[in-house]
């Protein structure tokens, strides 16, 4: 069975836990079915208890500790249970600075590791910062860490907007109207996941087998901005269209799961996108790596000088970490690096101009046009050459160079710095263009009848592809993490 | 101490960290109204209003924070 993808078959599944799940508005109900389906979903990945040991474990440390921590006495434990925290989690996902001799050496699932990983983090701080208010009971704990619709690819939720909606009496209100949005959702991911995403797999892997023939500059050059290029697109229909799938189908369980993604190319420079793309990562990080890291810094150094040095140094570990939180190998330290030196490079960036120019100049010039649309190109470019360490290996990427040359590969960056700073803008203008054709003060193309000609269209696409191509539902790139 | 004056002092702290006098503080006020409150502008702005009440924030406090309202309401809760 496929569960652990955008297929029928997690369709399927969730449909049937919606329809036992609404039998009884009760707390107690609506608790119990939401953990039989988590443990029924689980067991689609293995029915052998010995594989799961590893991962229960790691559950029973989390809600020791979080038990620990709500408990008066328990919080003078709060670093040493910090540090064991992590370093299971490191230990639990074999990273490659691990000695061989001390990874568990027998087949166990790490899958939704790491997302549970920053959920029992998160209960930890809190709790010993007294922000969740009563004991969490094993039940809720259960429920909130193995979520199946944010088990296999988030986004992180909190617990208190988690227990906000489930231990919520009456729930959540659901009537036709969210409903349907609902449905939309679920309409918008399958399409995105099971059409756009398979179809731009299949144009990287065609360009891929045939990187090796390309013997003329112009081949070269087409292949190096293909494939740069067409990663991000990819990355975004596959993560974000699943997030809409899992989102439309928490509706229906009466939660509102938090957006992962905010239109993330139109961001006008790479601080920004990151506060689009996969958000509840970013707001994790800031929360509890960036603020407290850079709090620490600024009370030990007062300047107002440094500030910005201070920023651009917790802004490069915490997006260092990002990199490091999505994979054990060096390849995605180093994506790591390059997204910390990314971000860090506009923060610096921004303040010097600010002192350069001066605070109103320079917001002009951010609010202008062409600078815009040049920034956002910068951004996605940018974005899509780190990627090459995320999709791979550093053999691949040795290879991928060696093959269209260093020339084609600068050439090719141009190019999609320009292409992307040009159809962005084209976008974001049809964009506006689009929203404000108005009939009685609404948009036409967010009316209930366009809506519902894109949804029909779009569900029936995304059948018709999935049946014609009758290949396995194309697998989350997250799911990996 | 009274919302009026958390209100008054936090106006101060407001106006210093974003340079600028014209801010006017309400409940609803957020981070999406203010074109300079970015993730820097927030720490410095967390550690002006520590000096100002002489309290302290924690990391999770800082991120429950959604708006002037619960910022008022959080140090209301640390200064009684």
């Amino acid at each position: 069975m496929q569960m652990g993808s955008a297929s029928f078959e997690f369709i399927g599944f969730a449909i049937l836990v919606i329809a036992v799940f609404n039998i009884n508005k009760s707390v107690m109900w609506r608790q119990a079915v939401l953990l039989a389906a988590n443990l029924l979903f689980l067991s689609f990945f293995s029915r052998q208890p010995a594989v799961w040991l590893p991962f229960a474990g790691f559950l029973a440390f989390g809600f020791v500790s979080l038990r620990f921590m709500q408990s008066g006495p328990g919080r003078a434990g709060y670093i040493p249970v910090l540090i064991a925290g992590i370093a299971a989690f490191v230990w639990l996902k074999k990273y490659t600075f691990v000695p061989g001799a001390m990874v568990l050496h027998f087949p166990y699932i790490t899958l939704g590791l790491s997302y549970i990983f920053f959920r029992v983090l998160h209960l930890i701080i809190d709790a010993k910062n007294d922000g969740i208010a009563g004991r969490v009971s094993l039940l809720s704990y259960l429920n909130y860490t193995l979520n199946f619709t944010t088990f296999i690819s988030g986004p992180i939720q909190r617990y208190q907007d988690f227990a906000r909606y489930q231990l919520a009496q009456p729930p959540l209100e659901l009537d036709a109207i969210e409903a349907g949005k609902a449905i939309e959702r679920i309409v918008t991911g399958l399409f995105k996941v099971n059409v756009l995403s398979l179809l731009l797999s299949m144009q990287q892997t065609r360009w891929l087998n045939t990187l090796h023939a390309a013997n003329t500059l112009n081949t070269r050059l087409w292949h190096g901005v293909v494939l740069i290029a067409i990663y991000p697109l990819y990355l975004y229909c596959n993560f974000s269209g699943y997030i809409d799938m899992v989102i439309g189908i928490a509706r229906f369980l009466r939660i509102e799961l938090p957006e992962n993604f905010n239109r993330p190319f139109a961001a006008g420079n790479f601080m920004a996108f990151w506060s689009r793309w996969h958000i509840t990562l970013s707001e994790w990080l800031k929360h509890y790596v960036y603020n407290p890291l850079l709090m620490s810094a600024m009370r030990r150094y007062p300047s107002r000088a440094l500030e910005p040095f201070l920023s651009a140094f917790a802004i490069f570990v915490t997006f260092f970490l990002v990199g490091v939180w999505h994979g054990q190998t060096s390849e995605f330290l180093f994506f790591g690096v390059l997204q910390g030196s990314g971000v860090a490079a506009v923060q610096l960036y921004q303040a010097m101009m600010t002192q350069k120019i001066g605070k109103k100049r320079y917001k002009a010039l951010a609010g202008h046009t062409g600078y815009r649309a040049l920034c956002r190109g910068l951004t996605f470019a940018w974005f899509a050459f780190t990627l090459l360490w995320f999709w791979s290996n550093w053999i691949q990427i040795g290879d991928f160079i060696h093959t269209i040359g260093c020339p084609a590969l600068m050439a090719a960056l141009f190019i999609i710095f320009a292409g992307a700073a040009l159809a962005l803008e084209l976008w974001e203008r049809i964009r506006n263009l689009a929203l404000g054709v108005r009939i009685g003060g609404d948009a036409i193309v967010l009316s209930r009848y366009t809506r519902t000609v894109w949804n029909t269209a779009a569900a029936l696409v995304a059948v018709a592809v999935v049946l014609l191509m009758n290949a396995p539902a194309p697998e989350l790139v997250y799911k990996a993490f | 101490m009274t919302t009026e004056i958390i209100y008054e002092k936090l106006a101060a702290a407001f106006q210093s960290v974003f340079d600028d006098d014209s801010i006017v503080l309400t409940p609803e006020l957020s981070a999406a109204d203010i074109d300079e409150w970015d993730s820097l502008a927030h720490v410095r702005l967390m550690l002006t209003i520590e000096r100002e009440f002489g309290i302290k924030f924690s990391a999770p406090e800082i991120g429950r924070l959604k708006n002037v309202g619960d910022l008022s309401a959080l140090i209301q809760g640390k200064v009684k």
